[in-house]
């Protein structure tokens, strides 16, 4: 069997971007949701290829957790069995295959059974973090695109990875909170990013849980999403070294490139409580360094 | 076609896109046919069914066990009530989640409004929900 690199239309551009639908308005233990829709922004046709997060906005599978989306047609993508309220069963992570187009202007529609928001425990006052990822890439004309892959030198690749030190010491929900990495010496291709506590006292150890959101941008300050994303749902790193993490996050795909002298920004939503707080983290934003020679 | 940009090295080809493979003149989209079943203790249903729709024939790729309670057993059939096996699988054999589905290669045509034929069977010896998934395409043709 044979595998070749993936094709893009002749003509277009793709750039990595996942829309986001906050499920944090709404309310717990209803039956079915139906009909909910995430618009495009509008600027481009999207490639679904996955859907992260469906596990943190409905009840578990034992309790009727379900779900179901539609086709650009309105058409539904997956069949609901006789008997049951819609849909199928709940996934964290569920993969498109092949990828879905929606045109322009249109929206991402979908349905939900026994809802049920994730959120962290905050006394009285839980933060909620309850949103539905659609991951993909945005697809451009080439000349309408703003992606900048090309380095202006010949080159040679070298593994590189930045590591990046993050104190939260904001409760949440906060603002976004800018961080901003250095790309210094050479261009640097960005593959992955792996976040875990920062093994310091009272922050060790893998990260698990969704103590704030990342939005990412690439090097002319593009969002890679329109919210923030669940740090669960784009960090690669592993819960254990034996273990995969539920929503196999990896983020950007297709990657992204930043030029010597600019910076990988992103933002860092606070969903800490107060009494949580400072918590420090370990980010490795791990890729290529593009060397002159 | 151009190829794409910076494909992700550290990412499944799911993630960083398929190439389009449907057959001139037609086109494949993403869908999936559910089988829900609740079966009690050691309880043996044959001959069940999924009935494809009559829109389109159905390219079967992948299995995802969706839900179940406990083990289980299955075997299953092509449109033509031709088993796929010749014995019963445990559903511990059937590896499929729905970030990685079991594959089914070749993949194989169930056409419209045929259907999936299904023996199953409960080894958990308690009542059992099972949600078994059959993930593939949709073939249409291209209009005009």
């Amino acid at each position: 069997m044979l595998e070749e690199p993936y094709l893009t239309p002749l003509g277009s551009m793709d750039v990595p971007f996942a829309y986001v639908f906050d499920a944090t308005g709404i309310t717990d233990a209803q039956a079915q949701v139906l009909n909910n829709g995430k618009a495009l922004q509008g600027d481009s046709e999207f490639i679904l290829r996955r859907i992260v997060g469906m596990d943190n906005v409905v009840d578990t599978k034992a309790n009727g957790g379900r779900f179901n989306f539609k086709n650009a047609s309105g058409s539904y993508s997956i069949g609901s069995p006789a008997g049951s309220a819609g849909g199928v069963y709940r996934h964290a992570n569920w993969v498109v295959i092949p990828e879905k187009k929606y045109p322009k202007n249109t929206q991402i529609v979908f349905d939900l059974f026994q809802t049920l928001r994730a959120f962290n425990v905050c006394g009285a006052s839980p933060i909620y973090t309850a949103y539905i990822a659609f991951f993909g890439v945005k697809r451009f004309a080439l000349e309408a695109a703003y992606r900048t892959d090309k380095t202006p030198y010949k080159y040679k690749e070298k593994k590189y990875t930045y590591a990046y030190s993050l104190t939260l010491n904001t409760a949440g929900p906060s603002p976004p909170l800018r961080q901003s990495q250095l790309i210094d010496n050479y261009d640097f291709e960005l593959q992955r990013i792996s976040i875990s506590y920062a093994n310091s006292p009272g922050s060790v150890g893998a990260l698990v849980t969704d103590d704030f959101g990342m939005t990412l941008y690439d090097c002319n300050m593009h969002q890679t999403s329109d919210l923030p994303l669940n740090q669960s749902y784009i960090n690669n790193g592993r819960p254990t070294w034996h273990t995969v993490g539920k929503y196999q996050g990896i983020w950007p795909v297709p990657t992204l490139v930043y030029p010597a002298g600019s910076a990988i920004n992103f933002d860092i939503t606070s969903w800490l409580c107060a009494n949580q707080l400072p918590q420090l983290y370990n980010i490795a934003l791990e890729g290529i360094w593009r060397v002159p020679c | 076609m151009s190829p794409s940009y910076l494909s992700n090295p550290y990412a499944p080809p799911s993630y960083i896109g398929l190439n389009n493979v449907s057959p001139e003149g037609w086109v494949d989209i993403d869908f999936t046919y559910p089988y829900d079943v609740v079966l009690q203790a050691n309880q043996f249903l044959r001959d069940q069914s999924v009935s494809t729709t009559n829109d389109a024939d159905f390219i079967a790729r992948a299995i995802v066990i969706g839900f179940a309670t406990g083990s289980f057993n299955i075997r299953w059939t092509d449109s033509q009530s031709m088993y796929l096996s010749n014995g019963m699988i445990a559903s511990a054999n059937l590896l499929g989640d729905a970030s990685s589905p079991y594959p089914i290669f070749p993949e194989l045509i169930i056409p419209a409004g045929g259907r999936i034929g299904i023996d199953i069977q409960d080894t958990s010896n308690g009542t059992n929900t099972i949600e078994i998934l059959w993930r593939g395409v949709k073939r249409f043709r291209v209009g005009g």
